[in-house]
């Protein structure tokens, strides 16, 4: 490691940037014209509509577009943020309690492992038709990697810096705050990002299931595929996809920011 | 001020390990003045990182006890009167240089302790002024180790405690460090015991070199380091020096190194 403190930041950080993302966006571009290449040959089958034909719906209808994905946003987010807290929470009971973590983690597979597709008719039973159901079934599909994430994160701790803690008399809130919590922030933003993902992908399953009324993205795309509009269909699916990774992009633009020391990727060492 | 500043009466560590125990330290004794430097060295497993982190209280004797300045190594601790430098600088990622020489400070606040230098100063001693707001990855290793010795610092110890700190460092540095070292101790004053596995660092270093030997840990000898302070690397050219480092030598391995010419042999 370099004892430089020049080129950190600046001109390198930007190159290296432009190095991790100018293959995916080429392989993306690619994928793209091909795509449209074989849409205006003729190779797609009548249930696929190319770039252009969804470019085309999204120019004629984008205001339908918006009234029907600004509540589902709005529902992912709330989830999100719903199953961040629960999560993180759960996560610290598990730490300050050791004995009730095995508990805290069989409680969380078992939640996780219902399928949503399943669970969702009867939360519409339980919570109506409301913004309940989709922001609950969104913190549902985001809880369980965020759970993991802080679980992980909060086990992480150097065995030498808990070490040093001790020489330095510090006391159990001083551990967590200061030692702990920093260290767990690798791990927590490696669950947040995945579940911003599935937060939004929730959200719209509740939809589908009647979920929040008739106003949705889910909603707009079972509308489109029960009336066989194949260009709205491939259109709610493309922005379903664009707010998935959006929403992944968005955490990981936070984590940039808030964890700017070099750390081993979790996942990368096990 | 009581002549006699540290002194390890009798200290036994034992660890259980599967059905057997293994004997770290077995009956030692020690005593340190105020202000002397004592090196500690001997073959691995002779328990010597284990006395060192005996005097720490991160881990406790299982018979015996340890005093500084007329206290229990607990007592020391929790009042923030030992530093400790680990063979690793386990500096934390996310905290600047600056904050991590804080971080004693910070974690001592509220039970009203403060060291006598700032965090600035003490950076200042190490030779790292103008790194405050660098993190440790952008530091070299032996510049990470310099903020580890500031930190053990901040609280302005009266005993320091180092596990060989420049282990995993090159020669060259190594040497650096050593002579900055012993700048900085004789001008904090403090005590300090120093763990090594170079017996030209414990020669250099120490005013006495503790000998230990493996399984059990106990003192086999204590040699005495007649050089003048302040000393420089031109020390380790002097008669004095290698017949310390021949002594030492000899403790460690016995008669096996009768053969040893007490001077370097002369280049044609």
């Amino acid at each position: 490691m370099s004892a430089s403190l020049v080129a950190v930041g600046g001109p390198n950080r930007i190159a290296g940037a432009a190095r991790r993302w100018v293959p995916a966006v080429a392989l993306l571009v690619a994928l793209v014209a091909l795509w449209e290449w074989a849409a205006r040959h003729g190779h797609l089958p009548v249930s696929v509509a190319g770039p252009g034909a969804i470019r085309a719906e999204l120019v004629r209808k984008h205001e339908t577009l918006w009234y029907h994905t600004a509540p589902t946003i709005s529902a992912a987010l709330k989830g999100y943020v719903l199953a961040t807290g629960a999560a993180f929470a759960l996560a610290l009971v598990a730490v300050l309690a050791p004995r009730a973590a095995g508990s805290v983690y069989a409680g969380a597979v078992l939640v996780s492992s219902i399928p949503l597709i399943a669970l969702t008719p009867v939360l519409v039973l339980w919570l109506d038709r409301g913004d309940a159901v989709r922001t609950a079934v969104a913190a549902l599909a985001g809880f369980f990697p965020i759970l993991v994430g802080c679980l992980q994160g909060f086990r992480a701790t150097d065995a030498k810096a808990e070490e040093l803690f001790l020489h330095l008399a510090a006391r159990p809130w001083q551990r967590f705050l200061r030692l702990r919590l920093p260290s767990s922030l690798p791990y927590a933003f490696a669950g947040l990002k995945a579940a911003a993902a599935s937060a939004v992908l929730g959200a719209i399953i509740a939809e589908w299931s009647g979920g929040g009324g008739t106003r949705g993205l889910g909603q707009m795309m079972t509308n489109a595929l029960f009336g066989f509009n194949v260009a709205q269909t491939w259109l709610t699916i493309a922005t379903a996809a664009v707010l998935a990774v959006g929403s992944y992009a968005v955490v990981a633009v936070i984590e940039r920011a808030v964890v700017r020391w070099d750390h081993a990727e979790p996942g990368a060492e096990s | 001020m009581s002549a006699d500043h540290v002194v390890i009466d009798r200290v036994g560590k034992r660890f259980p390990l599967k059905r057997q125990e293994v004997v770290a330290l077995d009956d030692v004794s020690l005593t340190m003045h105020r202000g002397e430097f004592v090196a500690l060295i001997g073959p691995s497993g002779c328990g010597k990182s284990t006395l060192l982190r005996l005097l720490a209280d991160v881990t406790a004797p299982t018979s015996g006890t340890i005093a500084i300045g007329g206290r229990s190594a607990r007592e020391c601790r929790l009042d923030h009167r030992i530093g400790f430098v680990f063979q690793d600088p386990t500096l934390l990622p996310w905290r600047t240089v600056l904050d991590n020489v804080r971080l004693p400070v910070q974690l001592a606040r509220g039970r009203g302790q403060h060291g006598s230098a700032t965090p600035e100063e003490l950076l200042r001693l190490v030779g790292l002024d103008g790194f405050e707001k660098a993190r440790p990855s952008q530091l070299s290793g032996g510049m990470r180790q310099r903020v580890a010795i500031a930190r053990a610092l901040a609280l302005t110890p009266e005993l320091l405690l180092m596990d060989e700190p420049f282990g995993a460092l090159d020669e060259i540095t190594r040497q650096q460090l050593n002579l900055e070292l012993l700048r900085i101790w004789s001008e904090t004053g403090t005590s300090a015991v120093l763990v090594t596995h170079s017996i030209a660092e414990a020669a250099l270093m120490a005013d006495r070199v503790v000998v230990l030997s493996a399984r059990p840990g106990r003192i086999t000898t204590v040699v005495d380091v007649p050089l003048a302070r302040p000393r420089t690397l031109d020390v380790m050219r002097e008669p004095a020096f290698f017949a310390v480092e021949n002594e030492i030598r000899a403790a460690l391995f016995g008669g096996s190194v009768a053969h040893v010419p007490a001077h370097p042999v002369a280049s044609p």
